[in-house]
């Protein structure tokens, strides 16, 4: 063996160990890297448990609170009423006492209708007894009776259940958009359409407004920090649902709401 | 006047049945039997006795009023379901008296109504008021709606990728565009044209936007 061949065998051997080295690197980062994944994976699902968590809270008390305001303080003011009735046939007359009477009546009237709408909007009572596109409905009946704008629904004829969670979500995603029209949109006019087929619901929420609805919710957000956009978002994203918006025909603005799979719980 | 009309009302609030009890005292013809808690209270106590007319609130506990209804509805036909409730909506409207409701009334109605619509029912085997007419009547406008207005499922049975081309062509996208747009190759775009325009029974482009329009599909 000359010295030559020594050189060439060592630099060989020299370059396959270098190599291995290099390789045993490479592969030693990847397992970092993929450890790191891990970990961001689980970190996200555990945000997402924990988001889920704070809405189903929320979502009870509000449902706690709506329920005392309607049905503890709705019977006593219903009571409150009747009990005005009996004064009416031992009032005396002649100094309007029958007219103070008559205003009290509708004065209490009036707090009942209110407790009624603060009451609905904390908790859709229809969505439990009569199904999400019923309770949609009855939502825009009850936004109509305000007169701001004329929100008009129509479904189609097909009558599938929505998983009674996903439900609670997807109202309220059409509520938190209908409070976003009203606040940014300038619209007069909202279309909701409500379809769906065996595995998916759609839902397009069009209005006839200024068509700067999605500028005015960034804004917002810069500005005040206001979560509506977010809420929306959030609420899509736990039951897999997603939200595109697109400029209407000839003006406001197309909100599309998907969901799949929404006849069963995630 | 009419004879006496035995009359039971279930309410979870005792103080409103005091109230409603009150009421009615000075009416000779009413006669108030008895009160019960709840749906299945009631159904308890009916097992003893029957009222005439049973003045029904919705939400209770163990039992609610709309299922208590559809009970009294299945066992004991000839007595009178009067719903008095704080919901205002439609929808539970129409529900209860498709469900076998003689009358729908809100809770802040007054006394004098209640006494009619006891009275109404017991006679007449119903009393419709303004809101319960107006439900109604909204119900059937919009199925006759429906009729004229055939949805896209229900008589041509589109996809969802058909249904998106068919609302990008009334925005008046080309082929070429709609392919950019929703990445698919402008021939496949070019086959579900023609297939929209088979499903839909439409002769041209027009009709096609005709019918997305008929359909509510766009505005």
């Amino acid at each position: 063996m000359n010295s030559y061949e020594v050189v060439i065998i060592g630099t060989a051997v020299m370059l396959i160990m270098g190599i291995f080295v290099i390789v045993l690197v490479i592969f030693q980062q990847k397992q970092v890297i993929q450890h790191k994944l891990l970990i961001r994976d689980k970190d996200l699902e555990l945000q997402k448990e924990r988001l889920v968590a704070i809405l189903q809270g929320q979502e009870l008390e509000r449902k706690r609170i709506a329920e005392d305001l309607h049905d503890e303080v709705g019977a006593q003011l219903s009571v409150l009423k009747l009990n005005l009735n009996q004064l009416q046939p031992l009032l005396k007359t002649g100094n309007g006492e029958q007219e103070q009477l008559k205003e009290t009546k509708e004065f209490t009237d009036t707090i009942i209708q209110h407790l009624r709408f603060i009451s609905q909007s904390l908790h859709p009572q229809a969505l439990e007894n009569l199904g999400l596109s019923r309770a949609l409905d009855s939502f825009c009946n009850m936004m109509n009776r305000n007169k701001q704008v004329q929100i008009h629904f129509t479904e189609d004829s097909n009558h599938h259940d929505v998983e009674p969670e996903k439900a609670l979500n997807i109202y309220r995603v059409v509520q938190e958009l209908i409070n976003n029209i009203l606040k940014h949109a300038q619209a007069t006019q909202v279309q909701i359409t409500y379809m769906t087929t065996p595995t998916l619901l759609s839902i397009y929420v069009v209005d006839n407004g200024n068509g700067q609805l999605l500028h005015s919710l960034e804004n917002a957000r810069h500005k005040t920090g206001s979560l509506g956009l977010k809420n929306i978002e959030s609420r899509l994203n736990i039951i897999g649902g997603t939200i595109h918006y697109k400029p209407g025909v000839p003006a406001g603005t197309i909100a599309e709401i998907k969901v799949e799979n929404y006849q069963h719980a995630e | 006047m009419t004879n006496n009309i035995k009359v039971a009302i279930a309410d979870d609030h005792k103080i409103f049945r005091s109230g409603v009890i009150n009421t009615l005292t000075p009416y000779e013809n009413i006669n108030v039997v008895f009160e019960a808690e709840d749906g299945v209270h009631l159904l308890q106590i009916m097992e003893e006795q029957q009222p005439d007319v049973i003045l029904m609130d919705l939400k209770m506990p163990n039992m609610d009023g709309i299922e208590a209804t559809k009970k009294v509805r299945e066992k004991y036909a000839h007595v009178k379901v009067i719903v008095l409730t704080m919901y205002e909506d439609d929808n539970f409207i129409v529900h209860l008296i498709e469900n076998g409701a003689n009358a729908y009334l809100l809770k802040n109605a007054e006394p004098g109504e209640i006494y009619e619509a006891i009275c109404t029912t017991y006679e007449k085997g119903f009393y419709f008021n303004e809101n319960v007419n107006l439900a109604l009547l909204k119900k059937v406008m919009h199925k006759t709606r429906q009729q004229f207005k055939p949805t896209f499922r229900s008589e041509v049975p589109l996809t969802d990728r058909e249904l998106e081309v068919l609302r990008l062509i009334c925005e008046e996208l080309t082929t070429q565009q709609i392919s950019e747009k929703i990445f698919l190759s402008p021939r496949t775009v070019e086959g579900l044209r023609q297939k929209l325009l088979e499903k839909t029974g439409a002769k041209n482009i027009v009709g096609l936007v005709m019918y997305a329009f008929r359909n509510g599909l766009i505005e």
